[in-house]
């Protein structure tokens, strides 16, 4: 029984582990709500003008979309597809809607994106401003 | 040195075993001798041992094919509704990765280890390409080189046929455009190629695998939806 006892904290314990080391690893680095508000700006979301904005407009409307996150919670990724257009960012799959806000000219330079993540039946669970390139 | 080393390597060791945990409930705990294509079947429709209405639910479960075998999963119910339900002690794949298809999803419970490993390679094939491109884009030349290299290295650790099969699963997203799902096809398709010459060559490595990149993309062998005007910061 003790034995038992032991094992089992051990392997919890290994597991809590793990989990911490590999957690960062999936999700990658992101960026808080307040420093895009401060890097890009706070323009408000207008989803016609970001379906069809360049990169730089959609920077500057990152902050609103962070800031109304709820709104999206639960949506499905076709509706997201439908609301800001076709992804053109990447997150691990191409099931993630993906919107590239600031695209560095080479790898010295830094690529973000706003990551509309998801739970397992594709529903957004989280919005993230994730860094697309590069680890340095 | 050598403690930079002892901790990679027992990084490595924690995270294999952490991995082993993710799988082996469903794969060694479970329901025994149940096939896993049909426990995925029950887990899905919601039926669950211990449940009156389980046998009934269950017995209702149409057969199923894997690799054109037909597996009669109603075969299996008395014995899947009378086992335990299941209690989950870590998460499983689709917790960790919430973006795999169905048929992915479905793939990982039988090879667990290998498809774990498919994903790693993915993440490999990304780095590759990053270090072409200065980010991971959608339907552009990223988007080409990431099936490409992501199919050269499956076909590396699986051969032709399961690397196929992991391929065509991720594809299975009913979400995506059809234009898109075929581009990454035609360019899974080519690095299956590519991957099974370099093989066979024994010349496989990061540097062929981009060069062999670099000649289909210059050939115009890829299918590239957008060129994507890099560099508007």
């Amino acid at each position: 029984m003790k034995i038992l006892w032991i094992t089992s904290s051990f392997f919890v314990l290994l597991t809590l582990g793990a989990w911490a080391i590999v957690k960062p690893f999936i999700r990658g680095e992101t960026m808080k709500q307040e420093e895009v508000c401060k890097r890009w700006g706070n323009q408000d979301l207008k989803v016609n003008e970001f379906k069809a904005a360049d990169v730089m407009k959609r920077a500057s409307m990152a902050c609103s979309v962070l800031k109304s996150e709820k709104t999206f919670l639960g949506k499905d990724v076709l509706d997201i597809r439908n609301i800001f257009g076709d992804f053109d960012g990447f997150y691990f799959s191409d099931m993630y809607p993906t919107y590239m806000i600031q695209v560095g000219k080479d790898q010295s330079e830094d690529s973000w994106q706003l990551v509309f993540l998801i739970d397992k039946n594709q529903k957004i669970s989280k919005v993230v401003v994730h860094k697309n390139c590069c680890k340095r | 040195m050598m403690g930079k080393v002892g901790i990679s390597v027992l990084k490595k060791v924690v995270f294999c075993f952490f991995l082993i945990m993710i799988f082996w409930p469903k794969e060694c705990f479970s329901k025994g001798e149940i096939h896993p294509a049909c426990l995925n079947f029950y887990e899905k429709g919601n039926i669950t041992p211990g449940e009156p209405s389980c046998v009934w639910k269950c017995e209702a479960t149409p057969n199923i094919y894997v690799k054109d075998v037909m597996i009669m999963c109603g075969g299996y119910c008395h014995k899947y509704c009378a086992s335990k339900p299941k209690v989950q002690i870590a998460p499983s794949l689709a917790d960790l990765y919430p973006g795999l298809t169905d048929r992915e999803r479905q793939l990982a419970s039988q090879e667990p280890i290998k498809m774990l490993q498919a994903y790693e390679l993915s993440f490999e094939a990304e780095k590759l390409c990053l270090s072409i491109y200065p980010s991971s884009q959608t339907n552009d030349e990223s988007d080409a080189c990431r099936h490409f290299m992501w199919a050269n290295l499956l076909f590396r650790k699986f051969g032709s046929e399961l690397s196929s099969e992991i391929l065509e699963a991720h594809e299975m997203n009913g979400k995506q455009p059809k234009i898109e799902r075929d581009m990454d096809l035609a360019n899974n398709k080519i690095g299956l190629e590519s991957g099974k010459k370099l093989s066979d060559s024994g010349k496989f490595n990061d540097e062929n695998l981009i060069k062999a990149f670099q000649d289909n993309l210059k050939s115009e062998n890829f299918i590239i939806l957008k060129k994507i005007n890099r560099g508007t910061k």
